[in-house]
């Protein structure tokens, strides 16, 4: 098998390719999740879903014109039908054999997108799947159907089909139903037909139009469009019709077939049926924008927050000139306003980049099942709050630290079926991925039952990688004994497996994770599991601060990290080891000079009026310090800009943000500093020192 | 060929830089420092909505640090595909030069680092050292490769000018 290119005669157009891929997608997702279901119970419902999906994904391999992938769809097909007809049954030999057929099929597609094809060989993999089957590879492939009740197409409407499609039109087979009880029923369907002829060509129509007129029909048109419009805009302009009870738009495959299938073929019962789930996956994503179009407009709103803020300067100004006279009350009325208008208007922008979890999840089974059967495990993955919606930005970059720490739960965290019936438990291990929202937050964990985490081992290891001494490490109480597992090149593992243990670990996910300004905590009770808590912005792009003045800048630390802010006049200043630190909560709380962190200026207290400083409690993780700064400035909402590749990485510093006189304000990155000072100081102690003081 | 110039000062001396790269000049604005960074960067400001990293060409070419007068400004220039705002002592005018009275430059030029002149220009009797932006921040990449993590550091870089 050389991996030859060469470029793919294929039957697509260009404007098709995305539709290509999102049925395709959706249709690989499909299969997977039910090959996954069948492992466990072979249902018939199940069955009949995967049989539908390979069906479906056969014609469409067909109507492009992809030999390869309709044969091996087809061997599929076969295969489930084999099953239905209970003439095979499950074993998980064969679930290996599907999921390798899954990974050959997207190979496929991607070289249906770019037109090349890249030397993936179906033939050993047909041969598999046929003596599965039962059957023989020579099995003559069986085109799948138009469907049925669809009239085929007389030649000259072939041509002109294909003369749209050379134009780059799309071609489209649309069903309007119009509501059994509604008035003039044949009006409407003319209705939906001029609707549909202003916004594409109709090649041809059944009922045709004057029977239409006559009052011919059965409630629903037929019709075969030529178009450039998206599925989006065919389905909004449908959707403005009264009386419509429900409509169907999927992409002409009938010609296509009619063409390809030898005139004997019997037609397959199975018309190739888009599954609902798709459909309503069509109609969902109606209109499409691309992410740079959103970026853009989460940009202007950006600014247009920053000018908000500008002008509620101003009215302040203004009013403290003038009073309230009536002008500035109108003024302030009308800020009133325009403050509500961009409040609505950011929220209706932020949502349009929401994106559900599900998305990144339904990758997860499939990887967990992989990974358990290539360490002997057995494993199941249980999904919660699939629903949870978040910014497309946040999701594209937890995917990593989610695969990480899933990989850490198989590999690490369940244990053999043997350990585990020897510890008294199932040997099937469970883990629990759910997402779900939290004030303004996401709180994804991932928990499993396995051994947990021991703190001596962890310990052991610590010492071992030359990363504490011995005393250090002994002097660690449990809880931050286990959180050693985040520091670089720490690893446990045993056993290099495939995947994890390469050195490679937590701290990867930490770092993503911090990225994003999140958090992660861990907590592991031996024997019985361990669960990662990641906490994570709903956004990146827009942040709740709380501006502070230190020196000659302003700073904006981020609400999430702050527990309370307390003046430094109402506490007294100790020192601890010769840092400053005040009590607490019952706690010593050490303290930064925010000025001193960042300014690099020492503090010279006598300009400084006293009164206002105020000292910042600031968390992460376990880690709290009290950060003091000249100033409190107030709350406000402020938009994240980077620092520039210039500039590149600041420890500290997350970002930068425009404040309402036009100045630039840096983003406190709280973990950041933390952490980063806590390492200077050499310190699992300074910054956790809760206990040095009882 | 004839070069289009936009001339600024610099203490005592005229630099010119390509029109071409020249996105726009402004006048002094508030510029933020940003803890950590390589130290010739002045900090970041906001033009127009855009955060631009600026950098003081005083420190960057080993000049004193000057006072910022009514004239200083920020000219705004495209360097290998970066926006960066220079500093300078004022923005004296926009000048053509015929390419005869370029000249490559000479060991004679005193003041600043010979590796960021490109060339001279002699426009009557004065003489207009024409940058080659992408040494000043090449160089300075290199230079931030080198600087280290500085937070707890407590050295001003301000100080170190004289």
């Amino acid at each position: 098998m050389t991996a030859t290119r060469h470029p793919l005669q294929l039957d697509i157009e260009p404007e098709e390719i995305e539709l290509f891929l999102r049925e395709v997608n959706e249709l690989l997702a499909v299969l997977e999740s039910a090959i996954l279901q069948l492992e466990r119970l072979a249902d018939p419902a199940t069955l009949d879903a995967a049989f539908r999906a390979a069906h479906t994904l056969k014609a469409i391999a067909a109507t492009v014109g992809h030999q390869p992938m309709a044969e091996l769809t087809h061997a599929l097909e076969t295969i489930f039908e084999t099953m239905r007809t209970g003439q095979l049954s499950w074993s998980p030999a064969i679930t290996d054999e599907l999921f390798a057929v899954v990974d050959i099929l997207k190979a496929l597609r991607d070289e249906v997108v770019r037109g090349e094809g890249n030397g993936v060989d179906v033939g050993s993999l047909l041969t598999r799947l046929a003596a599965l089957a039962g059957r023989q590879s020579d099995d003559s492939l069986t085109p799948a159907a138009p469907s049925p009740g669809a009239p085929l197409l007389t030649t000259e409407q072939r041509t002109a089909v294909e003369a749209y499609r050379q134009q780059g039109f799309t071609i489209f087979e649309i069903e309007v139903t119009v509501h059994i009880d509604a008035f003039a029923r044949g009006a409407r369907l003319l209705q939906a037909t001029k609707a549909l002829a202003e916004i594409g060509h109709i090649i041809t129509q059944q009922p045709p139009v004057e029977e239409l007129l006559a009052g011919h029909h059965e409630g629903h048109v037929w019709l075969i469009l030529a178009t450039r419009a998206t599925v989006g805009a065919i389905e909004e302009a449908l959707g403005q019709l009264c009386d419509v009870a429900g409509f169907r738009v999927l992409p002409w495959q009938g010609d296509a077939l009619a063409e390809k299938a030898s005139p004997a073929a019997a037609p397959s019962p199975d018309a190739p049926v888009i599954s609902p789930a798709i459909r309503q996956s069509l109609a969902d994503q109606t209109v499409h924008i691309s992410t740079e179009r959103l970026d853009r407009l989460l940009n202007l709103v950006g600014e247009l927050i920053t000018a908000r803020t500008r002008l509620a300067q101003i009215q302040d100004l203004l009013a403290k000139k003038w009073g309230n006279d009536g002008e500035i009350l109108a003024l302030k009325e009308t800020t009133a306003h325009v403050h509500r208008v961009m409040d609505r208007l950011q929220e209706e922008v932020m949502a349009l980049r929401l994106v559900p979890i599900a998305r990144l999840f339904r990758k997860f089974p499939r990887l967990v099942r992989d990974l358990a059967r290539a360490g002997g495990k057995q494993v199941t993955l249980m999904l919660a709050g699939e629903d949870t919606e978040l910014d497309r930005s946040v999701v594209e970059l937890i995917g990593e630290p989610l695969i990480h720490l899933l990989r850490n739960a198989v590999d690490h965290g369940i244990e053999p079926p043997q350990e585990r019936l020897a510890a008294g438990k199932s040997p099937s291990g469970t883990i629990w991925l759910t997402a779900a929202p939290e004030e303004g937050r996401i709180t994804i964990t991932v928990r499993d039952d396995g051994r947990g985490i021991e703190p001596g081992r962890i310990r052991r290891a610590a010492v071992a990688r030359g990363l504490l001494t011995e005393e250090e490490a002994a002097r660690l109480d449990d809880e931050a004994a286990v959180n050693l597992i985040f520091r670089p090149h720490f690893s446990t593992s045993e056993t290099v497996t495939d995947v994890s243990g390469r050195g490679i670990g937590l701290d990867v996910v930490l770092n993503n994770v911090k990225q994003l300004s999140g958090s992660v905590a861990v907590e592991s009770h031996p024997g019985y599991g361990t669960t990662f808590r990641l906490t994570l912005p709903l956004t990146l792009a827009i942040l709740q601060a709380m501006m502070v003045a230190a020196g000659e800048e302003v700073y904006a630390i981020p609400l999430t990290a702050i527990v309370e802010s307390i003046y430094l006049s109402s506490v007294e200043v100790g020192y601890i080891k010769g840092r400053p630190a005040i009590p607490w909560r019952n706690q010593v709380l050490p303290i930064l000079y925010l000025r001193e962190v960042f300014a690099r200026t020492c503090v010279d207290q006598d300009n400084i009026a006293a009164k206002q400083q105020a000292i910042v409690v600031v968390a992460w993780g376990k880690l709290k310090a009290g950060l003091v700064v000249d100033r409190l400035l107030g709350k406000q909402e402020v938009v994240i800009k980077p620092l520039g590749a210039l500039i590149g990485n600041v420890p500290g510093i997350s970002g930068c943000t425009i404040m309402g006189d036009g100045r630039v304000a840096l983003i406190v990155d709280v973990g950041g500093l933390l952490t980063t000072i806590d390492g200077h100081l050499g310190g699992d102690r300074h910054l956790r020192s809760e206990r040095e003081m009882k | 060929m004839e070069n289009q110039l936009v001339v600024f000062r610099l203490a005592q001396e005229y630099y010119g830089v390509d029109i071409a790269v020249v996105d726009g000049i402004v006048k002094m604005q508030p510029v933020t420092r940003v803890p950590g960074a390589p130290a010739f960067i002045e900090g970041i400001t906001n033009l127009r909505g855009e955060i631009l990293p600026v950098i003081d060409l005083r420190k960057r070419f080993g000049l004193p640090a000057g006072e910022v007068t009514r004239e200083t400004r920020i000219v705004n220039v495209m360097i290998d595909g970066m926006k960066v705002g220079l500093i300078v002592d004022g923005v004296s005018e926009v000048l053509r030069v015929a390419e005869e009275d370029v000249e490559p430059p000479s060991p004679l030029i005193t003041g600043i680092d010979a590796a960021f002149i490109a060339a001279i220009a002699k426009v009557g009797t004065r003489l207009i050292i024409l940058l080659d932006l992408s040494k000043v921040l090449s160089r300075a990449e290199q230079l931030e490769l080198h600087t280290v993590d500085q937070i707890g550091n407590d050295s001003d870089p301000t100080s170190a000018t004289a």
